[in-house]
């Protein structure tokens, strides 16, 4: 009979697993709690002045679905998403490719391109706001000095919203532009020698090699940009505080006002907690066609 | 050479003339030493300010080593821009955060404060005679309605003027015409009496000012989504024609047959004459527009008019006229009324050293150098606006000696005071309002439409205060 020894493991190898584990749970945990809270709260009538914090079960979202700043807010925060994300990723990729072509200079009008993202927000947004600036903003002067008309900007209804899309593209667009770089540079370079041995077409080889091989860096660039800007909310508040008249008023804009000016955060929780599930059933979406996409490239 | 002795004698004299100038500065705590207050007591601590972006501030700013060098409590500050700063504070007395010692305020946001428990009754330092002297301080010497303006009871719907006081006032503002009277001579235009002369004036003015260079819009006015919108010269245009925020029985008022009137040639006025891009208009851009030469008349603060005066600050200086707010059909005249003040925080643990603060930045002397030295207008100690210094200054405002002041006086005695009703959430109140002219204006609602909307909102915000 022959008698096996095994060696003593000691107590760290015996936990490892559970303390590399570890800091990922307690970021997780970090990060569930705070949204846990939120969403608890949006079931009550939780307000700092009043001191009240009832549950009133789905009060707040009954109220929710029956408030037209609601559905304002909502229908605002598509709108943006949608303009700045055309923008971002339209500009962003026609950028990538500018600054891939070898431009004299190329390095210098990189690192020139790069300079907007370096801007806090809120910062871009102020900025923005005085150039916008009806009577005194340079804006408005340059164009009187070619006999055009001067603009509003962020002081009328009818331009608020473009206006800050526009500067939340200023800020975005080098982020879509650099991972769009990233990828065009990437690109496989045999299949473009065999398009050109074939004698195919510029605007074939973009629609039928070039756009399928970065599908899934542009749906990623779309997953980052539409998560952004549907949560959105330094850019607006600073630049117009949701107006004029609500034109600006996104889900996340509301919900500060309800919560940071009128303490009437069980309401503010409610908003948040829609923008949160319109947020993830779109990037469960996103997520899914760049995994299809991904495994469509690999093939 | 050998010198006379006269000719030593007399160079010894000069020497000792001019080392008594040298060492015979004024001290500038004298004053706060008069006080039988232990001004030391709290040595060694440090307080935080919380500052809006204001000529106040700028007022006090240059003024705090004096308080530092006289209790040796060290004073940290935050300064922020108005709507930021109240959002900041609110922050941190909800949360707790307890980073304010002092903050500046005001009653309209003391109601919520009070309230909520989050700024302290200064009756209890005030009482307390191992921390102030009464008679030094001289509580009398404040004119009576900014001062009461502090104190309010808590009685929804009224009480102002009694029971708790929340804080100390340190400048006042009313709402005049400020209008460029240069232009006025120049364009044949005169000084409106009633709202539907403001409109019909400063319609001509904005088209007569197209032909200047650079172009002179019509009237400046503040239009930010914001409960300030509505509190300046659209409330007193509102209040002079007898109209309230609330009824008694706390429900909207803002939407009679009268209000909509008025909130009709408001808007008029806006579309008319008001500046481009008004929705986003602050009252720092109206201000400093204004002074810049941009427009014919502001409807706003008449304390800006020591912007206005300032050649440093002003292109109008000297050319600026004022007036009283125009008049209902009935010839009722009012103002609102703005106090800027100091207040304590509950959540402070320097509450002391905080109230020695609020003691030496509100005594006369502080004030004094305040208003003369950095032009922290109105002032609200009496002493201050009647002294010769001060009148002196202010007597040149104006198209005639003592216009200004004339108008100061009689807001006063007469037409200005606080116009909301006391509620806690008055300012939420105030930015529903803001956004029924913002969609008036914007043609988004009629006049009456948006006033009758927002008053449903009202109605629904007031609810839960009735019981």
């Amino acid at each position: 009979m022959s008698t096996v020894k095994y060696a003593r493991q000691s107590f760290w190898s015996k936990n490892i697993a559970f303390f590399l584990f570890l800091p990922a749970f307690l970021l997780t945990v970090g990060i569930l709690l705070p949204f846990g809270y939120s969403v608890v709260m949006s079931f009550t009538n939780f307000n700092l002045t009043a001191g009240t914090s009832s549950f009133i079960g789905l009060g707040n979202y009954i109220r929710l679905a029956k408030d037209p700043e609601f559905w304002n807010s909502l229908k605002v925060t598509m709108l943006f998403t949608v303009g700045a994300v055309a923008f971002e990723v339209g500009i962003g990729f026609i950028s990538a490719y500018l600054l891939n072509i070898g431009l004299l200079g190329q390095r210098v009008w990189r690192t020139l391109f790069l300079l907007p993202i370096m801007l806090p927000p809120t910062v871009a947004a102020i900025m923005w706001k005085l150039m916008m600036a009806p009577i005194q903003g340079v804006l408005n002067y340059l164009l009187q000095l070619v006999g055009l008309p001067g603009s509003e900007w962020l002081g009328s209804s009818s331009t608020a919203l473009f206006s800050v899309i526009l500067i939340d593209a200023y800020v975005f667009i080098p982020f879509a532009g650099m991972i769009f770089l990233a990828g065009v540079q990437n690109l496989p370079k045999e299949p473009y020698e065999a398009a050109a041995v074939d004698g195919v077409s510029a605007w074939f080889t973009f629609r039928k090699l070039t756009l399928p091989l970065l599908k899934p860096i542009i749906l990623i660039v779309l997953l980052f940009r539409i998560m952004d800007c549907l949560k959105h909310f330094d850019i607006i508040y600073a630049a117009t505080k949701g107006g004029p008249a609500s034109a600006t008023m996104t889900l996340s804009v509301q919900a500060y006002y309800h919560s940071f000016r009128w303490t009437d955060m069980g309401y503010a929780f409610a908003h948040l907690v829609v923008l949160w599930a319109i947020v993830y059933a779109l990037s469960y979406f996103l997520v899914g066609q760049w995994r299809k996409a991904s495994a469509e490239v690999r093939t | 050479m050998r010198l006379s002795k006269g000719v030593v004698l007399c160079m010894v004299l000069v020497c000792f003339v001019f080392t008594a100038f040298a060492f015979s500065e004024e001290d500038p705590l004298a004053y706060y030493k008069q006080a039988k207050i232990n001004w030391r007591a709290y040595e060694g601590e440090q307080i935080t300010v919380g500052l809006n972006k204001h000529p106040f501030t700028e007022s006090l700013r240059p003024l705090l080593p004096i308080f530092e060098q006289l209790t040796g409590i060290k004073v940290a500050y935050m300064i922020l821009p108005e709507e930021e700063f109240f959002e900041k504070l609110l922050v941190d007395l909800s949360s707790g955060g307890g980073i304010f010692d002092v903050y500046m305020t005001s009653p309209m946001f003391e109601w919520r404060y009070q309230y909520a428990g989050w700024i302290e009754d200064l009756n209890k330092y005030w009482n307390d005679p191992n921390l102030t002297d009464q008679e030094w301080y001289n509580r009398d010497d404040f004119y009576e309605k900014p001062l009461r303006a502090n104190m309010w009871d808590g009685t929804i719907g009224g009480g102002l003027g009694q029971g708790r006081w929340n804080g100390i006032p340190v400048m006042v503002e009313f709402f005049c015409q400020a209008y460029r009277n240069d232009l006025r001579e120049k364009w044949g235009l005169t000084v409106p009496t009633t709202y539907p002369e403001l409109l019909d004036t400063l319609t001509k003015a904005a088209e007569l000012g197209k032909q200047e260079k650079p172009q002179v819009y019509g009237v400046a006015n503040r239009g930010i989504k914001s409960w300030s919108t509505v509190h300046s010269g659209y409330f007193t245009a509102f209040s002079t024609y007898g109209q309230k925020d609330l009824n008694p029985d706390l429900t909207a008022a803002i939407n009679t047959p009268e209000a909509k009137e008025i909130t009709q040639i408001w808007v008029d006025i806006l579309k008319k004459a008001g500046p481009p891009g008004w929705p986003n208009y602050t009252w720092y851009d109206a201000k400093q527009n204004f002074a810049a030469g941009r427009f014919y008349e502001i409807t706003d603060c008449d304390f800006f008019a020591a912007t206005y005066e300032n050649p440093a600050q002003s292109v109008v200086a000297g050319k600026v006229g004022y007036a009283l707010p125009p008049a209902a059909p009935n010839g009722n005249i009012t103002s609102n009324m703005w106090t800027w003040s100091l207040g304590i925080s509950s959540l402070s643990r320097h509450k002391e050293a905080a109230w020695l603060f609020l003691l030496w930045a509100t005594a006369s002397q502080t004030m004094l150098e305040g208003t003369l030295k950095y032009d922290n207008f109105n002032p609200t100690r009496k002493s201050v606006w009647e002294h010769p210094a001060v009148v002196e200054k202010t007597m040149k405002w104006g198209t005639r000696p003592g216009e200004y002041r004339e108008i100061v006086d009689a807001m006063y005695a007469k037409y200005g005071d606080i116009r909301w009703t006391p509620n806690p959430d008055v300012t939420t109140l105030g930015d529903i309002w803001a956004e029924a002219l913002h969609e008036a204006y914007e043609g988004k609602k009629s006049v009456s439409q948006a006033l009758d909307d927002a008053a449903a909102k009202i109605n629904e915000l007031m609810a839960k205060w009735k019981k």
